[in-house]
């Protein structure tokens, strides 16, 4: 009984947790979501901070609009990876295909946690069926 | 199941353990996971099933909340976790019923123990008299390592060389005094002297258990085992029953994670007569007896 007490304590704790909302006036830059079907997130100005990641800027707009989201997150390289974007996994389409993102038409070779965002930026976020 | 053929009752566990595995739908679990603790409370004593509990229902809770903890599916956003991502309520149900599956197939192989003796599971395994014998002798193995580690712990503790009274007393005294690796050091000691015991006396009582057989002709030609089972008319009913609750669960339609389909009625209350077959065959050999009790 004491396990099942901790175990729901742990769950209201995690529960509680919020993250903070998107930052006011400032730097802006364009992010849209498509998967190889359909739109999830029209290109849209957002705002992000001096020193945000393109995964910060995806992980909050999700969020604010409602729409799942799954990362897994590498500690050793302390990276983390989108999984997964309104229930479209990777891997359901083939061995190839996940999400992937394109800042301004190219695709960089690091994670997304790892790319800083300048001003004006056109993030696309595309579930790829192949190696893009 | 009890005075049932072995092999009806294994066909009962079998059917009962897999549709609750494979249909993980949450009025199967539901009804299954009732049945189960029924049949557990009128096999063991309550004692034994609340000491059972504690130790199962701890490890459902936790199965219930790592689901929603790294399983991410599903629509309906409960709320976020601190790495962001979301929590749902799919995610969350589908713990639920992974937990209550768990319980119940737990509950299930406890009767399936409890009716199953050793003796059952030799002639179920009838065409491979080596593989029985073998799998009874394993399965009995850890019970009786238990009783024998209880025996030798309370030996030692009354008659330990490692400790002596007079140790002891120092002990007792000035127990900070001793350091902790020091203590750490003796109790490691003492549970080696205690396994190594162990261990002796288990090699030692399977070269007599060997011994033994082979003085009183195991195995040799001429010789065949006897098994007081038959396969009654009884039997045949309750194969039959089984058999007929199977078809039409399995005719049945179901939803998959992360839907649920709350149709095919039928399939549940098959599913529900099926789990009902022990605890209606006791029943009906309660009544048979107070019957047969009234006439005399």
């Amino acid at each position: 009984m004491r396990a099942l007490a901790y175990s729901i304590i742990f769950m209201l704790l995690l529960v509680g947790c919020s993250q903070g909302q998107a930052p006011e006036g400032g730097l802006t830059a364009t992010l849209s979501v498509t998967t190889h079907d359909g739109v999830i997130f029209p290109a849209t100005e957002v705002n992000f901070r001096e020193g945000e990641s393109v995964f910060d800027v995806l992980q909050r707009e999700m969020r604010t609009a409602g729409i799942h989201m799954s990362a897994r997150f590498v500690p050793i390289t302390n990276t983390a990876y989108v999984e997964a974007i309104a229930n479209v996994y990777e891997f359901e389409q083939g061995a190839l295909s996940g999400w992937t993102y394109l800042v301004n038409g190219d695709s960089p070779s690091i994670s997304a946690s790892s790319y800083s965002l300048t001003d004006g930026d056109a993030v696309e976020w595309v579930y790829t069926r192949e190696r893009l | 199941m009890n005075g049932y053929n072995p092999y009806v009752s294994l066909a009962f566990f079998a059917a009962v353990v897999g549709f609750t595995v494979f249909i993980m739908n949450p009025i199967f679990l539901l009804i299954s996971l009732i049945c189960a603790v029924l049949y557990a409370c009128l096999l063991t004593p309550l004692g034994k099933i609340a000491k059972y509990l504690s130790l199962v229902l701890p490890l459902v809770a936790i199965t219930a909340v790592m689901n929603p903890l790294f399983n991410h599916r599903g629509v309906t956003i409960l709320a976020y976790l601190p790495n962001g991502n979301p929590v749902t309520l799919e995610a969350v149900l589908y713990g639920i019923a992974a937990a209550i599956m768990l319980a119940a197939v737990v509950t299930w192989f406890l009767c399936f123990n409890k009716v199953m003796t050793s003796d059952k599971f030799i002639y179920v395994l009838g065409f491979s008299p080596a593989l029985a014998l073998v799998l009874s002798i394993t399965l009995r193995m850890l019970p009786r390592f238990r009783a024998r580690l209880k025996e030798i712990t309370a030996a030692q503790a009354a008659a330990s060389p490692l400790v002596t009274s007079a140790e002891y007393r120092d002990n007792s005294r000035n127990v900070t005094k001793r350091s902790f690796l020091a203590r750490k050091k003796n109790s490691v000691k003492k549970a080696i002297k205690i396994l190594s015991i162990l261990i002796s006396w288990t090699l030692e009582d399977c070269i007599e258990t060997a011994d033994s057989m082979k003085s009183r002709g195991y195995g040799l030609r001429p010789r065949t085992s006897f098994s007081i089972f038959t396969f009654t008319r009884r039997d045949v009913f309750a194969l039959g029953y089984i058999a007929l609750c199977a078809v039409i669960i399995l005719v049945g339609d179901f939803g998959d994670f992360p839907s649920f389909n709350l149709g095919g009625g039928r399939a549940f209350l098959a599913f529900a007569a099926l789990c009902l077959l022990p605890i209606l065959s006791i029943i009906r050999e309660q009544l048979t007896w107070k019957f047969s009790q009234s006439k005399i």
